[in-house]
């Protein structure tokens, strides 16, 4: 009998990606797999929200060559509703103001929309609100919340943890965090790491994309990596953030051209 | 003035200042046939169909005829309130050709009868329902709204759709072989005056739904007095062609005008909204908030003039228009008007033309929303910034998913 390993979340291999016909992302590869946390480094215009946005699926990022896999299927086949209903959630790095569509609202639409797709009954009302409350109060979010239309006049560190209110809900299998340690004061950055960290476990992955190593104090990596002109330069365990905190990313660039 | 005269008017053209956005489809109608004297009454059942989810007593019209209470009509009105026929005389109709005055003069010239709803002083009436069912062929009302002095309405008209009201009134009429498919396409002209005295308060919904064939010629004058309060509440929803001319003068001071209209064209319609609010004396407030939603190959227009007089010291105003298009071939003009002759005045107004917001289409589709789903939640909550103003929830709930394309 042979081991086979298991198929990775996800798995990008030589992508190319073009935004608005300009290249972004040239060549990267990388592999994520179930139970693993993963940290995306880079100096700013590296590349590193782009990767979060292919993988969510946003309209005008196209993939020019190489490929993209979740669970071994194409993700570019997939609409941006279908890849999260099959499990992948992006984290904004800055959440819409959406007035006039209820926060709760689409909540309950969001899980509905995964519980469907799995095969599985729309979610008690009741038990549903118990369960938003709950999860506020691990986020410690103000009730009012709950009447409010999305990110509605919510402050940075409101709207972030608001993020991570929606990703303890719909428990994704794969998470991608884009900055979302960017504009939160330490206080706020212990509540959104603890409500990211309560996500941890092995049949779930976690990619986070930041510019500071601030973050990874708080949801410790299992490896890190450094994308700069648009591929992965270097990658490593948690104390390459370190290193990179610093020596700064030039090193790895002439490191690379070497 | 007379039918034929006015017939031989025509409506004013497009040079016309109060007509420059009015569909051209209006002047191909027949406006100019008095309405049958005799009431081709809806049935009861085409009543029930077109009242609006509200908790309150129901007047009925039919192309303009007020419908008796015994008939169905209408239940009890509230202590306070009356309805009764206006004379001739007292109608005022405006003798002159001014274009301005051109829906009045004809509404006055083709109505089977001119109305007069009042309310006594200190009454609070609550809410009351106007409901008006389009008749076959041509149809004019003239109604007088009258608020004693401290009296306070909330006011629902609703001009119906009226489909099985059409297929009703043919067969009450005694056509066996007639349908609402082949009697001619309805046009309704109304005049309404509101009169509100001293600290009176009307709120004033219009729910328009008139089928997709017919045509509406609107003219509101609507005069505030002291410390009074006007909400005008227009949800303009069908018609082919509609154009209304409101004029909305603030008499006395303190008064308060607001003007918030929900319009949604979509198809051939052609919608358009000629507001004039005058600030006659000092200290009055309005605000006027427009959110408009156009696909198809419609068209849409706003025209919100704000007029300050010499005499409007301390007067604001206040005006938010937003556009939404949702298709290349749709048109939506709006043209914000100031006209100020006094310094001491406040008056801002801000106007937005967009499609959906993309990236709040990407953030409800990344939570998993299919793009029809979101693209409704978006039309949506782009119509409740007004539709939040309606004060009957049941109104509100019925209208979400209506209001939408």
């Amino acid at each position: 009998m042979t081991n086979t390993p298991p198929t990775p979340l996800l798995e990008a291999r030589d992508l190319h990606v073009e935004v608005n016909g300009k290249p972004i992302l040239k060549g990267l590869s990388l592999t994520v797999n179930a139970g693993e946390v993963h940290a995306i480094m880079g100096p700013n215009g590296s590349g590193k929200s782009t990767l979060s946005h292919v993988v969510a699926g946003k309209p005008g990022y196209t993939v020019t060559g190489g490929s993209l896999l979740y669970r071994g299927q194409d993700l570019q086949a997939l609409a941006p509703e279908e890849r999260a209903r099959a499990g992948i959630f992006l984290a904004f790095q800055y959440p819409l103001e959406i007035p006039g569509v209820n926060n709760v609202y689409l909540l309950k639409a969001a899980l509905n929309a995964k519980r469907k797709h799995l095969g599985q009954p729309e979610v008690d009302a009741f038990e549903f609100l118990q369960l938003v409350k709950a999860k506020m109060q691990r986020m410690q979010m103000d009730e009012a919340f709950l009447s409010r239309g999305v990110n509605e006049g919510f402050s940075g560190g409101e709207k972030k943890r608001n993020e991570v209110l929606q990703m303890q809900i719909l428990e994704p299998t794969l998470a991608l965090l884009d900055e979302t340690d960017s504009g939160l004061d330490i206080d706020a950055l212990k509540v959104v790491s603890a409500g990211v960290n309560d996500l941890r476990s092995p049949d779930r992955a976690i990619v986070m994309v930041t510019h500071y190593q601030r973050l990874l104090d708080y949801i410790v990596p299992d490896f890190v990596h450094v994308l700069a002109d648009g591929r992965i330069l270097l990658s490593g365990g948690k104390e390459l953030a370190l290193e990179l905190e610093a020596r700064g990313y030039d090193w790895v660039r002439a490191q690379d051209a070497a | 003035m007379s039918i034929d005269n006015l017939r031989a008017l025509g409506l004013p053209s497009g040079r016309d200042e109060a007509w420059k956005y009015a569909a051209r489809t209006l002047s191909r109608r027949d406006w100019w046939s008095a309405p049958s004297d005799a009431l081709s009454l809806p049935d009861k059942a085409a009543i029930d169909a077109a009242v609006l989810p509200v908790e309150a007593p129901v007047l009925v019209f039919a192309g303009g005829h007020a419908v008796p209470r015994a008939l169905g009509g209408f239940g009890a009105l509230p202590a306070g309130v009356s309805l009764r026929p206006l004379s001739e005389d007292a109608v005022k109709a405006p003798t002159g050709d001014s274009g301005e005055q051109r829906i009045a003069a004809i509404a006055a010239a083709t109505t089977p009868g001119a109305w007069e709803l009042a309310v006594a002083a200190n009454v609070d009436a609550g809410s009351l329902q106007l409901l008006h069912l389009p008749a076959p062929g041509t149809g004019a009302l003239v109604l007088r709204i009258r608020l004693a002095r401290g009296a306070r309405l909330q006011l629902l008209e609703s001009l119906a759709d009226g489909e099985s009201a059409l297929a009703g009134a043919t067969s009450a009429a005694g056509s066996a072989t007639g349908s609402a498919a082949n009697s001619p396409a309805p046009t309704l002209t109304r005049w309404l005056q509101v009169q509100l005295a001293d600290g009176a308060s009307l709120t004033h919904a219009i729910v328009q739904q008139l089928p997709l064939d017919a045509a509406l010629l609107e003219q509101l004058d609507v005069s505030v007095g002291r410390d009074a309060t006007y909400l005008g509440l227009p949800v303009s929803l069908g018609a082919q062609a509609a154009h209304t001319a409101a004029h909305l003068s603030l008499e006395g001071p303190g008064a308060f005008g607001h003007w918030q209209q929900f319009l949604r064209v979509d198809g051939n319609q052609h919608t358009d909204v000629q507001l004039t609010v005058t600030h006659a004396a000092a200290n009055t407030t309005s605000t006027q908030a427009v959110r408009a939603l156009a696909g198809g190959r419609s068209r849409g227009a706003f025209s919100g003039k704000v007029v300050m007089p010499p005499s409007a010291h301390g007067a604001d105003s206040a005006q938010s228009i937003r556009n939404l298009l949702l298709s290349a071939t749709a048109e939506l003009d709006t043209r914000p008007q100031l006209e100020i002759h006094v310094d001491d005045v406040k008056a801002s107004h801000g106007s937005t033309t967009g499609s959906l917001d993309e990236q709040a289409l990407f953030y409800l589709r990344s939570r998993g929303i299919g793009e029809q789903e979101a693209r409704r939640l978006l039309m949506q909550a782009f119509a409740a910034d007004v539709i939040a103003r309606l004060p009957w929830p049941s109104l509100r709930e019925w209208l979400a998913t209506r209001v939408l394309p």
